[in-house]
């Protein structure tokens, strides 16, 4: 059995007096896709930003492919290339146009030329579908438009995992599918994802575990059905009720 | 009014007046370059993650920024000689200050401008493996430039104006030549309603010229 | 080794003498505070002519407004001092020479950060006014102006700030306040250093507390 990608033990974090992960654990395989819920409160997000140290956890081990990266002399840079992350507000750089974002990351961080460079953007944005817009900027991209931009960017740095931020809860009902059609192809080829979402309808399709986060904790956790259709806590079942609710309103 | 305006005394000294341009102009220019440069390090330093340098800086601006212009002209004519020992010439003394002064003044503005680039930005640049280094290079200092660029023609022409107080510790600017003709001339009403004209005619134009920038430089997030 | 250490401080020139600073922190503040009401008085005149549907009211006021913050201070005050009065036949006490150009001069700003707090309040809550009945007045007085007010804020901290440390111009037209008076208490007690370092610091104490509320209220009022 091979070593698990990621290994969270007992993550801690506080932000001022207010105890936001109170000791998570979790193990994520090569390939697997794990979706997190819950409520906003949960400590969703800072448990994704505490695996790039986007936030420095206060407590707890985090290996990465073995390695400790919580430790003293980890190379933050180094660990980052190898993970890759898309934001909720896509934080695309305004200054480039589309291909120059996903060309940033290879050029700057890898040293890649530039020729080379411009060819892997233009493949990446060819992959999620947005070819004819690399020369354009930002401003002038719909919000689906720059999400995909930002998993192209995300992607350029070839990431051993792919860590993503309720990337859809800013964008109109619309331009959801186009993002997550993405995701779906992506899963599809393998790639290792967490994704913090409240899209239901991804978790039970593309999801290989689901992870249900309260108040710090993750308190559930297994196959979509089972969570879903059969919830252990009632603090799952209440949450999910209110979300499929939110979901059946048009 | 009875009072016969003599306007031909202006005629006959403005080559004198013309000469306290000139050195308006280049003590402006001197000392906006200086800051230009010293404003960047010192507010560099006040974000920097070394707390002894951010609140040297802090104290620094501070300072600078809260206390008259007029008083650090003086105080570096008339008191830093006496501390250091080191004679500066009324030109290198007067712009000393005011390049001091308006560094701090840059380095705040500078420092709005570098905070105002959205953190998320600065995430997604560390996510994606840069170090600060290059977050710096790359991402937020390209946009700080157009953000800053405005103030900074502000504070241009506020620093032109300003070079006035120089005429304090005899600094030969537009201010203390027309001090010079007023009194040799006996003609003040003249002399200094042709300088508060001069003034105007160069800084108004400049003042226009900020607001085009205002409106060209727009942030618009 | 520290350059301070080859000049000996001697702080007793400015103990012995810290009433007659301390006068001139008075006068300081007066004129600080003089000026401040006036030029709030004067800018709002001048903000508000500069928004009013008269053509003549705009130039003039725009005129007012160009003038005094194109011109330096001190060039304004010489001006008033030495050639007002030739031109009047009366000449004019330094300290009401100094208040009133600095009235204007701090009435100048003002009326331009009272502008653009006005203008900031969408055109569409003045249509909403105007559509329900109200006059061209109550509009102002009931829904633009209490908006303005607090975008206003951040930028009146920061002129006052600026108007206490203008304030010391005065002293060149020989106005007893806070500058003049180190003057002439360095000039007396030959112990410049000490004393001109004193009264930094004594800036630095009237200014500072202001500079920490306009950062507060510019954090408060204007952070997006």
């Amino acid at each position: 059995m091979a070593e698990p990608i990621l290994r969270v033990e007992s993550l801690h974090k506080f932000f001022g007096r207010l105890h936001v992960l109170r000791g998570v654990d979790l193990t994520i395989e090569r390939g697997e896709v794990l979706v997190i819920v819950g409520p906003s409160g949960s400590g969703k997000s800072t448990f994704l930003r505490c695996l790039n140290r986007l936030e420095e956890p206060s407590a707890g081990q985090i290996y990465f492919e073995s390695r400790d990266i919580l430790a003293r002399g980890a190379d933050l840079a180094q660990v980052r290339r190898r993970i890759g992350m898309v934001f909720q507000h896509f934080n695309l750089f305004p200054h480039m146009t589309a291909l120059g974002n996903v060309m940033e990351g290879p050029r700057t961080v890898l040293g890649m030329a530039r020729r080379d460079a411009a060819t892997l953007g233009m493949d990446l944005l060819g992959k999620v579908g947005l070819e004819e817009k690399a020369h354009v900027r930002p401003a002038e991209l719909s919000g689906g438009q720059q999400q995909r931009v930002a998993i192209a960017r995300a992607l350029a740095m070839n990431p051993a995992i792919m860590l993503f931020d309720e990337v859809t809860s800013a964008l109109d009902p619309e331009l959801v599918e186009s993002v997550l059609q993405v995701m779906r192809r992506l899963a599809e080829e393998g790639m290792t994802m967490i994704v913090v979402t409240h899209e239901i309808g991804f978790a039970r399709s593309v999801g290989d575990r689901v992870a249900v986060f309260d108040q710090g904790l993750a308190i559930e956790l297994g196959p979509p059905d089972v969570i879903f259709r059969n919830p252990a806590h009632e603090r799952t079942r209440r949450f999910l009720r209110q979300l499929l609710r939110e979901e059946a309103a048009p | 009014m009875r009072y016969q305006w003599h306007f031909q005394v202006i005629l006959d000294n403005l080559p004198v007046l013309i000469a306290g341009i000139q050195l308006t102009v280049a003590v402006s220019a001197l000392s906006m370059a200086i800051a230009i440069v010293a404003g960047m390090a010192v507010a560099l330093a006040r974000l920097s993650s070394h707390r002894a340098l951010r609140w040297a800086a802090y104290a620094y601006t501070e300072f600078f920024r809260d206390t008259p212009l007029l008083m650090q002209v003086i105080w570096v004519f008339y008191a830093l000689p006496l501390l250091t020992g080191i004679n500066l010439s009324r030109f290198a003394a007067g712009t000393l200050a005011v390049s001091s002064n308006l560094t701090a003044f840059l380095a705040e503005i500078y420092r709005a401008g570098i905070t105002s680039v959205s953190r998320g930005q600065e995430e997604a640049a560390l996510a994606i493996g840069m170090r600060r280094s290059q977050v710096y290079r790359r991402i937020i200092l390209p946009q700080a430039v157009t953000r800053v660029i405005p103030p900074l023609g502000s504070m241009w022409v506020s620093l032109f104006k300003d070079t006035s107080i120089l005429s304090v510790i005899a600094v030969a600017e537009l201010m203390y030549k027309a001090r010079l003709v007023a009194v040799d001339t006996f003609r003040p009403l003249e002399i200094y309603t042709a300088v508060a004209v001069i003034y105007y005619l160069l800084a108004y134009p400049q003042s226009l010229g900020v607001n085009y920038l205002y409106g060209r430089f727009r942030v618009r997030e | 080794m520290t350059l301070a250490a080859i000049y000996s401080w001697h702080f007793q020139a400015v103990w012995n003498n810290l009433p007659f600073l301390l006068l001139g922190v008075k006068t300081t503040l007066l004129v600080t505070a003089l000026s401040l009401v006036f030029g709030l008085a004067v800018g709002l005149v001048a903000a508000l002519l500069r928004l009013a549907p008269w053509r003549a009211a705009n130039l003039l006021a725009a005129f007012y407004i160009d003038l005094f913050r194109s011109t330096p201070l001190l060039a304004q005050l010489v001006w008033a001092f030495f050639a007002l009065p030739i031109l009047t036949g009366h000449s004019l006490p330094p300290l009401a020479a100094g208040t009133g150009v600095l009235s204007l001069y701090v009435g100048a700003y003002l009326a331009e950060i009272y502008r653009a707090g006005i203008l900031s309040v969408s055109a569409g809550q003045r249509h909403a006014a105007l559509a329900i009945g109200m006059t061209g007045a109550q509009v102002m007085r009931r829904i633009i102006l209490p908006q303005a007010v607090v975008r206003m804020l951040p930028p009146m901290a920061s002129t006052l700030i600026s108007l206490v440390k203008d304030s010391s111009l005065v002293s060149i037209i020989s106005v007893a306040e806070l500058m003049f008076n180190a003057q002439s208490l360095s000039a007396v007690t030959l112990r410049p250093v000490e004393v001109l370092t004193a009264v930094g610091g004594l800036y630095f104490f009237l200014t500072y507390p202001f500079s920490l509320i306009a950062a507060f209220l510019h954090r408060r009022y204007l952070a997006v």
